[in-house]
């Protein structure tokens, strides 16, 4: 585990190298590793096969040698980060991949489905180590197979396409997508207008999860600040949920 | 004077306008300040470390000397990095600076909190899962060394 196979350089904004590993447990787990054992910002690392991938709160991310899982490393020139990067960065990679895929939309807050499905999803970590802030950007796609292991229904590009894809170059667009969400952070961009265009989850039933609480709500809007607009039993209300699940009919 | 009673206390002045905040009962004396205002937008990630910790105890000889590690953004309070797994800090363990104290989550971006300083960690006020204001009191950790 771990045993780099290869390398290549990137680009000189946010992603600078890609590190190929052969398998890896967790590639943000190896990630967290790295960056603490003086680890170059802009990294990703790329595993062709990850055995343990993590998604929130511990569950299990479950990939085989039809997934594309990497991880990137950056640290933060700021002490904070852009508060919308982790919406961003879901937004970007819908936008480079709907090139593949038309159909591809973005549930609140970064996970990519196809139809009532899942495709990919994203999860982010930030770190101190020196007093820097750095961040490890999680990715995990199902490019060629679908394997079934968690509570949503999951889909693939090559069951949503009908092709099967080389995993570089969807990586290479994947890439892509990471960079134009760190751009739209940066710069800012209209949430609200984005997610109303490339989101699936506007004005249709969900089950809304906040620490212990769950409840039922249609969401009107995304707020500038990231946070949904809810419309539900309490009334409407701005309101930061930990998850939303689609209530699929 | 009990734990409960001093978390009672800090939630009491953070709820209201009020930025500095002293009494004493019998040799304990009791001081809080807030320096931060309380009305800042969401941050997915931590402010300056520095502003992650407010001084609820004068560090002069024979105060209490605790200090509160509050929320340096909105979002939701995890003291295990997952559902099944040890909690990273109990009470009564002493921490190293740099030692990760709590997660803090928003929009699905995983924010470890570090200890800024060594000491123990005297009170844990906020339950697993909990969502949580900025500024909010999280634990009372007693500064050593």
């Amino acid at each position: 585990m771990g045993e780099r196979v290869n390398y290549i350089q990137w680009g000189k904004e946010i992603v600078r190298q890609i590190e190929i590993h052969h398998t890896l447990g967790s590639t943000n787990e190896f990630g967290k590793t790295r960056l603490k054992s003086g680890g170059m910002s802009g990294t990703v690392l790329w595993a062709l096969e990850q055995k343990k991938g993590r998604g929130r709160r511990g569950r299990a991310w479950v990939s085989d040698q039809g997934s594309l899982t990497f991880s990137l490393i950056w640290r933060c020139p700021n002490p904070v980060l852009p508060s919308a990067l982790t919406l961003t960065v879901g937004l970007g990679l819908v936008l480079e991949l709907q090139q593949l895929v038309p159909e591809l939309k973005v549930k609140w807050p970064n996970d990519l489905w196809i139809g009532e499905k899942k495709l990919g999803g994203i999860l982010t970590e930030t770190v101190r180590q020196a007093g820097q802030l750095w961040v490890i950007l999680g990715v995990g796609l199902n490019v060629n197979s679908t394997p079934q292991a968690e509570v949503s229904p999951r889909t693939s590009l090559q069951e949503a396409s009908g092709c099967l894809w080389p995993r570089l170059g969807i990586l290479h667009c994947a890439l892509k997508g990471v960079e134009l969400g760190f751009e739209l952070a940066d710069r800012g961009c209209n949430l609200s207008a984005l997610f109303r265009r490339h989101g699936n989850f506007l004005h249709r039933p969900l089950q809304v999860f906040r620490g212990q609480e769950s409840f039922v709500a249609r969401a009107r809007d995304v707020l500038p600040d990231g946070r949904l607009l809810l419309e539900s039993a309490r009334g409407l209300q701005a309101f930061l949920p930990d998850e939303i699940q689609l209530l699929l009919s | 004077m009990e734990f409960k009673d001093i978390k009672e206390l800090i939630l009491l002045v953070n709820a209201t306008e009020i930025t500095d905040f002293e009494m004493e009962a019998g040799d304990l004396r009791i001081c809080i300040r807030k320096g931060q205002g309380d009305t800042a937008p969401i941050q997915v990630s931590p402010q300056d470390p520095a502003l992650a910790f407010s001084d609820v105890g004068p560090a002069s000889k024979g105060s209490l000397g605790l200090e509160a590690v509050v929320a340096p953004m909105v979002g939701t309070f995890y003291r295990a990095p997952a559902q099944d797994a040890p909690p990273f800090v109990e009470e009564g363990d002493v921490v190293a600076p740099g030692q990760v104290l709590f997660i803090i989550e928003a929009m699905k971006m995983m924010n470890e909190i570090e200890a800024e300083f060594g000491g123990v960690v005297e009170k844990i006020l906020v339950a697993n899962g909990e969502p949580v204001e900025y500024g909010q009191p999280l634990m009372l950790v007693r500064r050593q060394g």
